[in-house]
């Protein structure tokens, strides 16, 4: 059955994509996604719930690591590496060092942000599948699509056509791989 | 801020009739249509003519050196820097209305603040060149990079004219990032409407294929919430340490600790001033008059007016200072301020940001796009008084009254001014031309809401 | 060439026959001579070819052999690259010698310094005396010889001045006229003599335009001879000064400062203190360090006199009748000149009429100031009755009397009286000979221009205030083939090929002779070396003062109403003669604060009086004569009376040329010095002036502390604020060195010196008059100028200010790039290689010493390169810079003492400002060192810091000014 992707049910209403994936879940699909224009509150939790977040963390990571680097370069300018008399002012003069130091750990932070982001959503990945799905191009527009892969072991056409006919999408279609 | 935003609503967030469809097109459409409107072109052309201006005055400033400015001794500084901090100000009001109002979850910010980002990302570059131009050796300004340049040497990090190029620099590449996580989505949108090929393919490019899984909308959304937590500070820091390059100074007008919020609040009412104008432009020219609604508009008035009277207090104290305090030479650099060669200046400050402003406490006002943009308008002159009153004076009437003099801006002055709001318009709607205007991911939950209401 | 502007083919022929052109020939081709027989046309056209050719090359004459200096390729013997070699010599000026010692870097002179072993020195260089290094180098000086205005040569001159000669001696010198400045050099005297044997109907005339020949007068008719003084102002407990310049202008005046400011300074003289009273018409240096000062106009400050004369017992007691203004002040005055007799000194300026000279000579002789304070000497510069010999002189060449005038360095086109006409009267001298530094007004109006030697170009000798001799000894290969006056006049001798070293050696020679002295050559080295003949000062001589020389003068003239100019020497361009030297252009003057311009100054009152603000164009009509100037309000002035400062509005000449406004065209024989009936027209129009202070007064800053003595004697300390010291830091150590620096606000007298040496010393540019007005000014050192008390008659602070080498330097903490730091001797550097220009630096200097190269300004300085000081680097555009303490004169120093492995010795660095000071008021050196010279400065009750509550611990600390008014009179302010 590799030939196929995996079948998409086109839906005009978030709340339908969300009955649906709950009940496909509770049929025990778990190979599944669902692409919708803008963010439905709780889908992800919904289609993955074991799913945690480490973005928070990798940019908590981020930030500490961030300061640290900013404080040691101005330490090591001012004070390990070229010790010289300014204005009287001792060499390690750290109030005057806060400020590079809090910069430089928010664009590390921020930084780390941006690509973690990017790699957790296995980006930048020009081609798809999912975007051969008919009518995918209204999944960024007004449309609500949910997608059943065909890797998943229990992954049967014309049972999941019911179910997204039965939830009331209003196209159900193959996609191909 | 939330208090004043979630007052009972004068203007539904967006008009009636708006779909999914019709947002998604209505906004699309100006980036994929061929056919540009006129008023474009004029501003464009407008732009471009100044930025001639602006390349014209480089060359010469090349040749010459800062010499060619009115700048001397004492008044070592002049309009470049008092048009960086200007510049400055207005980009971070880009910032303050997209971060700092995503915080507080304001449904107004979600369609302006496409709108402010771009306009930050058109100001940055005018506040990123002028503290270069204005050097003595232009061409030596990568020492300040914290690195080895010289024999050893690094750059001196106590100076806040470091500290300002740490903050600068870090603050026009998060906005960049920053800018980027938030419209990656409208990308792919533009992509999937884009009929032509080569758009499909330049704004497939953009979109780094995003196909808004509820993965991809999950990690979207938590890390846009944390770079706003990030943002947000950060453009407090970025304009409290401009407020220290003065601060951090001993100079008579300069030294003093109210200048981080002062400088704030400043840039607060002048970003927002020149958001409201932008957005009432793109309202009229695009005809998004029920995507960028009067709700959106009054919102705005109100935080300008919240900004000119957190300004008007910053203003008591930098009149009570001096006053009140010992310093002899603090007190005539004040009343030289408000009674010396540059008093036109103070005033007109006082009456543009502080007492005109107060009209916006009338809804009626605060309807009217006219006012609205006048008013702002106002502002932002005011501001660069504002600025021009903190950097000049206090050089002109320091400790040593052997050494006062004036300042006198010269031609140059005036080109470097027409320069940078040259390069401002030019950037500005270019990518009013290149990248969807108003943010559709947002505004479309925004939609879903009221719909489902 | 002339025949340029002449119908082509009818000039060629006459061109063939006319003597000039065999005199081209002649003088362009020597070999062609012999061709100028009869001319067949191809002859005539390849010689016509050769000589349009030559003449041509002989436009570019000068350039075409190298004049300038050229580095060293192979080093000679002798010579050490950084080690500076010192040359004795002397500069003059109105004839008078001040000894100086010219540095030399790799055989190049590049700074003027004072030579301490000569009496108008001692070690002091005026502003005018170190810029004449530049004048040395001046690329706009006369550089070859013209005939009618033509290029010419300087044999073609001989022969001319041959074919002269022989009528001349025909008629026994009839018709020959010599025209000189005050002349002090023996050798000259002498050729002079000589001369006047070979032509005895030779007259010669000399023309000083700000001689002092009242001055003379007044002695001719108070001690019947004419003779000079000098002053002792150690036995001088109370100097009363009418507008004196005795440490200004007067000859020695750096030598009279010196002892002046030693009698200032209470914390070195155990509370002991000079007191001065000074009436003047015009603000001068000795007015502003006056405890008492009265602005009096002329007729007011002649009743003054005499009133004072009269209670004095000078003068006639009736005098005491006649009414004036300040009689309590005078009497008050007169008392304390009566309780001092014998210790007192009574000075008025050149500029005083014979009058009040006679009034005080008077007062002098009754209070014992003679042969006290005052020591007579034969005249230095002695001569016939000077200022009226040029009148003499111009009546005979009107007269047509005079065929041949030989001018050796005089401008009197340019400086002599209006009402002489001197232009139109040379015009009538067929031969006429100008030997000029510049291309002058004289030199284009003559017929022929010798461009003269610079000082440091020739041999020559001159005397000093006291007659001290000093052999002048040149100081490099001429620049620009100049022709010494010794050589003129040899070649009026008859001497064809002169040599200036011959001329004054041979002089010499035979008068060590005369003097009997044995070894010539030891001589002769030991004057060159130590820049001085040995015990040449003149004897004192005694004459008895004639106690009724009042008796001739008449009665009191009648205050007249209306306004009157003064005429007065221009502090820096001394009268004309040095307007062309862009440093002096450009330095202050004391008062106005005016640079590159001269202005009328007039008294605020008047200004008022007559609606006039700084800056207005006023039209000065005397006798129709007129002239343009722009009004400058000066404190201080009297009322009603506008100084014209003296020496700007050349026509001709160098740099100065066009600057300024000619105040000679109003000045007439019968009243050089002032004149009355002037009338005043406002022009509407408005003049830039060039002033570099932007306010006067300290504006409720502490930066001028001031007491009087009373107060300083009770309470010593009683102007020291708590110690405000204090600092979150921990302390640097500067163990080795901690240099510093201390000014005395009691012994600056704002002369400017140390502002021109700074310059001089650190290659300063000049940035010229726009960038002036930009107030772009360059000067590393400045003197402030403050004024308090009333308008009319305020107090006068003087402040130098360099830079305060803060120990807590706030420009350093600003600087992004380390461009400014600390060394470990405490000196605040500047790397100018580091060095961005993000100008934080200066903004954050609360004492605005810091000075930015807004364009290339040492690139268009057009001095020759060799003229730079090589110890200094020479600023590039777009970096700071600012003093530096002369850091290459204290590496030096410190390398020299590292190398015999010790501390560098108090007093081994001098800075360029310390050196030059004439008072002695800034002194440098060690502060570690406790009994240096500058710590026990530094350890004075009066020693205080500029602005300490920024607590930037300034290594550069002053002395409080301390007054000593006399009780009896009020303070000036009360």
């Amino acid at each position: 059955m590799s030939q196929i992707f995996g079948i998409v049910g086109v839906f005009d209403r978030p709340e339908a994509v969300t009955d649906a994936a709950k009940h496909l879940r509770s049929l025990g699909f778990r190979a599944m996604d669902a692409y919708t224009p803008y963010p439905v509150e709780g889908l992800d939790q919904l289609l993955r719930p074991q799913r945690r977040m480490m973005l928070p963390l990798v940019m908590f990571a981020a930030a500490v690591a961030g300061a640290a680097w900013g404080y040691f370069i101005q330490t090591w300018d001012e004070v390990l590496n070229y010790p010289i008399n300014v204005g009287g002012r001792p060499h390690n003069s750290w109030p005057a060092f806060i400020v590079g130091t809090f910069e430089f750990m928010l664009l590390v932070t921020i930084a780390a942000g941006l690509f973690g982001f990017l790699a957790s959503c296995r980006l930048p990945r020009l081609y798809h599948p999912i975007f051969n799905a008919d009518a995918f191009g209204r999944a960024s527009v007004d449309r609500f699509v949910l997608c059943v892969e065909a890797r998943d072991p229990s992954f049967e056409v014309e049972h999941l056509r019911r179910i997204f006919e039965r939830f009331g999408a209003e196209r159900v279609a193959e996609v191909p791989a | 801020m939330t208090v004043l935003i979630d007052l009972p609503r004068e203007a539904p967030v967006v008009g009636p009739g708006v779909t999914l469809r019709s947002l998604s097109e209505e906004v699309s459409n100006r980036v994929l249509l061929p056919n540009t409107p006129r008023w474009w072109w004029i501003g464009f052309a407008l732009g471009m003519a100044l930025l001639l201006t602006f390349v014209v005055q480089l060359i010469w400033l090349f040749i010459n050196g800062v010499g060619i400015w009115g700048i001397n001794i004492p008044v070592a500084w002049g309009f470049a820097i008092a048009e960086y901090v200007w510049w400055i100000a207005l980009a971070s009001g880009g910032t303050i209305v997209s971060a700092l109002f995503f915080l507080t979850r304001s449904p107004w910010r979600s369609a302006t603040n496409r709108i402010a980002e771009t306009m930050l990302l058109s100001a940055a570059p005018c506040a990123g060149l002028l503290p270069i131009m204005h050097l003595g050796r232009q061409g030596l300004f990568y020492w300040l990079f914290p690195y080895s340049s010289v024999m050893g040497v690094w750059p001196q990090v106590r100076s806040p004219l470091w500290w300002d190029f740490v903050c600068l620099l870090c603050y026009i590449l998060m906005s960049i990032m920053y800018y980027y996580t938030g419209l990656l989505p409208d990308l792919a949108t533009v992509r999937d409407l884009a009929r032509t090929r080569w758009k499909q393919v330049f704004y497939g490019v953009l979109a780094l294929g995003w196909h808004g899984s509820a993965r991809h909308w999950r990690n979207q959304q938590t890390v846009y919430a944390v770079m706003s937590a990030i943002m947000a500070p950060m453009v407090i820091s970025v304009h409290s340490v401009v407020g220290l390059d003065f601060a951090g100074g001993i100079t008579p007008g300069w030294h003093s600790t109210q200048f981080p919020p002062y400088f704030f609040f400043g840039a607060v009412i002048s970003g927002t001033a020149l958001i409201m104008m932008l957005t009432i432009l793109v309202r009229w020219g695009y005809g998004l008059e029920d995507v960028l609604t009067g709700y959106h508009l009054n919102a705005l008035a109100k935080v300008m007016l919240v900004g000119s009277v957190m300004l008007g207090y910053a203003y008591v104290w930098e009149a009570w200072g001096p006053i009140y305090g010992s310093d002899v030479a603090e007190r005539t650099q004040f009343f030289y301020r408000i009674f010396g060669f540059y008093a036109a200046c103070y005033w007109g400050k006082i009456v543009l940001n502080i007492v005109i402003p107060q009209l916006l406490w009338l809804p009626i006002v605060r309807r009217s796009e006219v006012l609205l943009f006048s008013i702002s308008a106002g502002i932002i002159v005011g501001m660069w008084l504002e600025r021009f009153v903190i950097v000049i004076p206090s050089l002109s009437h320091g400790y040593m009254p052997s050494y006062w003099g004036v300042f006198f801006p010269t031609f140059w002055d005036w080109a470097a001014l027409a320069g940078t709001i040259g390069l401002f318009l030019s950037l500005f709607f270019l990518l009013l031309k290149l990248v969807p205007i108003v943010s559709m991911s947002e505004v479309r939950e925004i939609v879903a809401k009221e719909r489902s209401r | 060439m002339s025949i340029a502007h002449r119908d082509y083919w009818r000039s060629l022929e006459e061109l063939a026959e006319s003597p000039g052109f065999a005199q081209l020939v002649e003088r362009e081709a020597p070999r062609f001579r012999d061709m100028l027989g009869p001319l067949d046309r191809r002859n005539f056209l390849r010689l016509m070819a050769a000589a349009m050719a030559l003449g041509g090359l002989s436009d570019c004459g000068p350039e075409a052999e190298p004049r300038q200096l050229l580095p060293y390729v192979e080093q000679p013997p002798g010579i050490v690259p950084g080690q500076a070699r010192y040359y004795a010599t002397a500069t003059t000026r109105s004839g008078f010698a001040t000894g100086v010692l010219i540095e030399h870097r790799m055989a190049r002179p590049v700074k003027v310094e004072g030579n301490p072993d000569h009496p108008a020195s001692l070690g002091a260089a005026s502003a005018i005396m170190q810029a004449s290094i530049l004048e040395l180098y001046d690329p706009r000086r006369a550089q070859t010889i013209l005939g009618q205005g033509q290029i010419d040569s300087w044999e073609h001159l001989i022969t001319a001045l041959f074919d002269r000669r022989e009528q001349l001696l025909a008629r026994g010198g009839a018709g020959l006229r010599l025209l000189t400045g005050a002349v002090t050099s023996p050798s000259l005297r002498a050729q002079i003599a000589l001369l006047q044997q070979q032509f005895p109907a030779m007259r010669w005339h000399q023309w000083e335009p700000l001689g002092r020949g009242n001055e003379r007068i007044a002695s001719e008719r108070m001690l019947g001879r004419p003779l000079d003084r000098r002053f002792d102002l150690d036995n001088a407990d109370i100097i009363f000064a009418i507008e004196s310049d005795l440490i200004s202008n007067v000859p020695g005046w750096l030598a009279y400062a010196r002892q002046f400011a030693a009698h200032r300074r209470p914390d070195e003289t155990g509370g002991k203190m000079s007191r001065i009273y000074a009436i003047e018409s015009t603000p001068t240096l000795i007015g502003a360090k006056a405890d008492h000062r009265l602005a009096l106009g002329p007729a007011d400050l002649a009743a003054a006199m005499r009133y004072l004369a009269a209670i004095t017992g000078a003068g006639p007691q009736d005098w005491q009748q006649t009414p004036v203004a300040d009689a309590a002040w005078l009497r008050a005055a007169a008392d304390d000149l009566n309780q001092h007799k014998g210790r007192v000194l009574v000075h008025a300026g050149r500029e005083q009429p014979v009058e009040i000279h006679l009034l005080a000579d008077a007062i002098n002789n009754a209070l014992g100031a003679f042969g006290q304070t005052i020591r007579l000497i034969e005249p230095v510069a002695p001569s016939g009755s000077t200022d009226q010999s040029l009148e003499a002189l111009v009546g005979d060449m009107t007269a047509g009397r005079v065929d041949t005038l030989v001018m050796l360095e005089t401008n009197p086109v340019y400086d002599a009286p209006a009402d002489l006409d001197f232009t139109a009267a040379l015009n009538r001298v067929p031969l006429s000979v100008s030997l000029a530094l510049y291309a002058d007004e004289t030199a284009m109006a003559s017929t022929w221009l010798v461009p003269a030697t610079q000082e440091y170009e020739a041999w020559g000798d001159a005397r000093a205030f006291d007659g001290t001799i000093t052999i002048q000894q040149p100081q490099v290969r001429r620049l620009y083939n100049g022709h010494s006056p010794h050589e003129l006049l040899a070649v009026l001798h008859g001497n064809t090929l002169p040599i200036d070293y011959q001329l004054v050696r041979d002089f010499w020679q035979n008068e060590t002779h005369q003097r009997g002295i044995g070894d010539f050559d030891r001589f002769w080295h030991e004057a060159l070396r130590i820049g001085i003949v040995e015990n040449s000062a003149a004897p004192t001589v005694t004459a008895t003062p004639n106690a009724s020389a009042l008796t001739s003068l008449q009665a009191a003239e009648k205050p007249v109403p209306g306004v009157q100019l003064l005429f007065r020497e221009d502090p820096l361009v001394g009268g004309g003669r040095d307007v062309n030297n862009p440093w002096l252009l450009e330095t202050p003057r004391p008062f106005t604060r005016l640079t590159w311009d001269n202005a009328a100054l007039i008294a605020p009152a008047t200004a008022k009086r007559l609606g006039l603000g700084i800056g207005d164009v006023l039209e000065i009509a005397d006798h129709g004569r007129k002239v343009r100037a722009p009004v400058f309000v000066l404190p201080g002035q009297a009322a009603d009376c506008i100084t014209l400062p003296l020496g700007f509005g050349h026509t001709a000449g160098g740099l100065g040329a066009d600057i300024g406004f000619d105040a000679y065209r109003l000045r007439t024989s019968a009243a050089p010095w002032i004149t009355r009936g002037a009338t005043l027209s406002r022009t509407g129009e408005t003049y830039r002036l060039a002033t570099v202070q932007g306010h006067d007064r300290v504006a409720g800053r502490d930066l001028v502390r001031e007491g009087t003595l009373t107060e300083y004697q009770d309470n010593p300390d009683f102007l020291r604020r708590p110690e405000t010291d204090q600092s979150l830091y921990p302390e640097y150590k500067y163990p080795r060195y901690a240099w510093a620096m201390a000014i005395d606000l009691n012994s600056c007298i704002g002369c400017q010196s140390c502002v021109v040496a700074c310059q001089a010393e650190n290659n300063i540019p000049t940035v010229g008059k726009d960038m002036v007005l930009q107030e772009r000014i360059m000067h590393w050192l400045r003197i402030d100028r403050y004024y308090h008390g009333p308008v009319d008659n305020p107090a006068v602070a003087f402040e130098p200010v360099p830079c305060m080498h803060c120990e807590q330097a706030p420009c350093e903490v600003v600087c992004p790039v380390h461009a400014t730091v600390h060394d470990h001797d405490g000196l605040n550097l500047m790397v100018y290689n580091r060095c961005i220009g993000t100008r934080f630096c200066s903004n954050n200097c609360p004492y605005k010493v810091r000075r930015f190269n807004y364009f290339g300004f040492a690139e268009r300085d057009d001095r020759p390169p060799e003229s730079w000081n090589p110890e200094v680097t020479v600023r590039n555009r777009g970096v700071m810079e600012k003093c530096t303490y002369c850091i290459q004169r204290i590496r030096h120093a410190e390398i020299e003492a590292d190398k015999q492995d010790r501390l560098v010795p108090d007093g081994a660095i001098q800075t360029a400002c310390q050196q030059s000071c004439p008072t002695q008021a800034i002194i440098f050196g060690n502060r570690n060192d406790r009994d240096s010279g500058v710590a026990r400065r530094k350890a004075s009750l009066l020693d205080y810091t500029l602005l300490d509550e920024l607590n930037t611990r300034p290594r550069t600390s002053y002395a409080a000014l301390i007054r000593n008014p006399n009780p009896k009179i009020g303070d000036r302010e009360a």
